[in-house]
């Protein structure tokens, strides 16, 4: 389906030269008389590759037809995810450019929203919030009070993450996944 | 307190100042309607259209009438002037397909006002006076068209060229613009140009107080007076306010002769068709009211949830609103 420039909003899917992209950020701009003009920022989602790109208000794109799945994470080998889908229960394997940095956060048996195109795992998804054990946190310097110091951290997925003074090594605590940021303890301690 | 419930708060007072310092300056408050049989024909904003017909009655008995929702209240006042009304003001809603960004939504808010025997500069006064009472500072400044573009890319935007117009573009990082087939090369340039100016020049506007941008060129008159200088190009009266990068206001020592405004219409006609866009028909109850003879007068138009953006410090117009685009 075609889409106008006004449709390019975030998180819209479109197809540029057969390719899957994603809109990450759209901006409409027009001047007080005379043409609109929306610059996005795009990036592949077979390349990982992010490019600036701005469309007249005459010009149009290609909606990309993704199906949503939700799948469950089994393991990986490190170049590769394994997953299962909830509804088939096939095994689909997920390369580390469609992981996108959602590897940082998965736990054997995680549920994730998988973005699926022709067959293609495109885009992984985690759930918004997880909770994740510190593994290792070196102490942080004796005497600096300040509340909004972080010291970084490793958490159970190998992920560096910045967490305050007063959480210690062994804590669970809760991470927000799309910006890969310390959010609280987490209420449950096992 | 609730942010929306202050954002109310905000906007009552405005309006309450506006009502104020019109009524205190003799200037009547008029009320023109949202849905009208004939629309605005810049070919660059696209109009709402809807039906007028009662609905459960057999398909084939129904004529359906086409009613336009008004893009600004520009021609019914214009009207009014041309009935022998006096200075007049609106607060009006107003009503642009697809609009929807930080600075635009497809409905807003339009404070517009129509001064007899104004020029640009006298009306340019008033709405100085206009921005003290609501709590802008002056003095204002002036900058032509012409000097936007060589003051701040340090290119004269009359005699450069589309290949030059592109590396300036490539050099600060933007992404290149397309030529559309329907383009030719005047028109290619004139997309180069404003893709520049929203991009580039608007951000950095009206930082040092209130800033008008006066003097564009002819082909940018919309519904402006024009005249020729002497190295013979065509200007137009038209002027436009900017404060903290936010384009405010867009006013014009109004154009009163009948056959200009008809064959602007007509450029604008051919315009759309080439853009592939529906064909609209001309407002002739407005060319009627023009041939009976529109006073001479300047009108401006101020959009007011952008006002109450920089009132309010606010960097998106969603903010200002208490339902938008994407929650209404």
């Amino acid at each position: 389906m075609a889409l106008g420039h006004t449709d390019l909003r975030k998180r819209t899917k479109i197809l540029i030269d057969g390719q899957p992209h994603i809109i990450q950020d759209a901006d409409f701009v027009k001047p007080g008389k005379g043409q609109a003009f929306t610059r996005v920022k795009i990036k592949n989602l077979m390349t990982g590759k992010i490019f600036d790109r701005t469309y007249k208000s005459n010009e149009s794109a290609i909606e990309c037809d993704v199906t949503q799945s939700a799948m469950q994470y089994l393991y990986n080998d490190s170049s590769v995810w394994t997953f299962m889908d909830m509804e088939s229960f096939e095994q689909v394997e997920v390369e580390k450019v469609a992981m996108g940095g959602a590897e940082n956060f998965l736990l054997d048996s995680m549920m994730c929203n998988v973005m699926v195109w022709e067959g293609r795992v495109l885009e992984i998804e985690p759930p918004n919030f997880v909770d994740l054990l510190i593994t290792d946190a070196p102490p942080g310097v004796k005497g600096d009070t300040a509340t909004n110091v972080l010291r970084p951290a490793i958490l159970e997925t190998g992920f560096e993450i910045g967490i305050p003074l007063f959480i210690d090594q062994g804590t669970r605590i809760k991470v927000d996944t799309r910006t890969g940021e310390y959010v609280e303890r987490s209420k449950i301690q096992k | 307190m609730n942010s929306k419930l202050q954002a109310a708060i905000k906007r009552a007072d405005l309006m309450s100042i506006i009502r104020s310092f019109f009524t205190e300056k003799g200037v009547l408050e008029v009320e023109t309607p949202l849905l009208s049989r004939a629309s605005g024909m810049d070919p660059w904003i696209d109009v709402f259209e809807t039906q007028n017909f009662v609905d459960g009655v057999e398909a084939s008995q129904i004529k359906k009438q086409s009613l336009y929702l008004n893009t600004s209240p520009e021609f019914h006042m214009k009207r009014l002037l041309c009935e022998g009304f006096p200075d007049c003001f609106q607060i009006s809603k107003a009503f642009r397909c697809g609009e929807t960004g930080p600075r635009h939504q497809w409905e807003f808010t339009i404070l517009e006002w129509y001064r007899l025997g104004y020029d640009s500069i006298s009306l340019q006064a008033e709405v100085e006076q206009l921005l003290v009472v609501v709590g802008f500072s002056l003095p204002a400044l002036k900058i032509t068209w012409r000097e936007l573009y060589q003051n701040n890319c340090h290119f004269d935007p009359i005699h450069v060229s589309i290949e030059d117009l592109e590396k300036f573009i490539e050099a600060q990082n933007l992404a290149p613009l397309n030529r559309s087939q329907s383009e030719n090369s005047f028109e290619f340039k004139e997309s180069l140009l404003d893709y520049i100016l929203v991009s580039i020049i608007e951000p950095k506007l009206g930082f040092e107080g209130p800033l008008w941008v006066e003097k564009y060129p002819a082909h940018q008159a919309a519904l402006a007076k024009t005249w020729i200088d002497d190295e013979g190009l065509a200007w137009a009266h038209r002027f436009e306010l900017y404060i903290e990068g936010v384009e405010l206001a867009n006013g014009y020592w109004e154009l009163t002769d009948v056959h200009d405004q008809r064959s602007r219409f007509k450029a604008d006609q051919t315009k759309r068709l080439e853009l592939a866009k529906r064909p609209l028909k001309i407002d002739e109850e407005f060319l009627s009211a023009l041939d009976e003879g529109l006073p001479d007068c300047s009108g401006i138009a101020i959009g007011l949830d952008r006002l109450l953006m920089l009132k309010t410090q606010s960097s998106v117009i969603q903010d200002v609103l208490l339902f938008h685009n994407d929650n209404c």
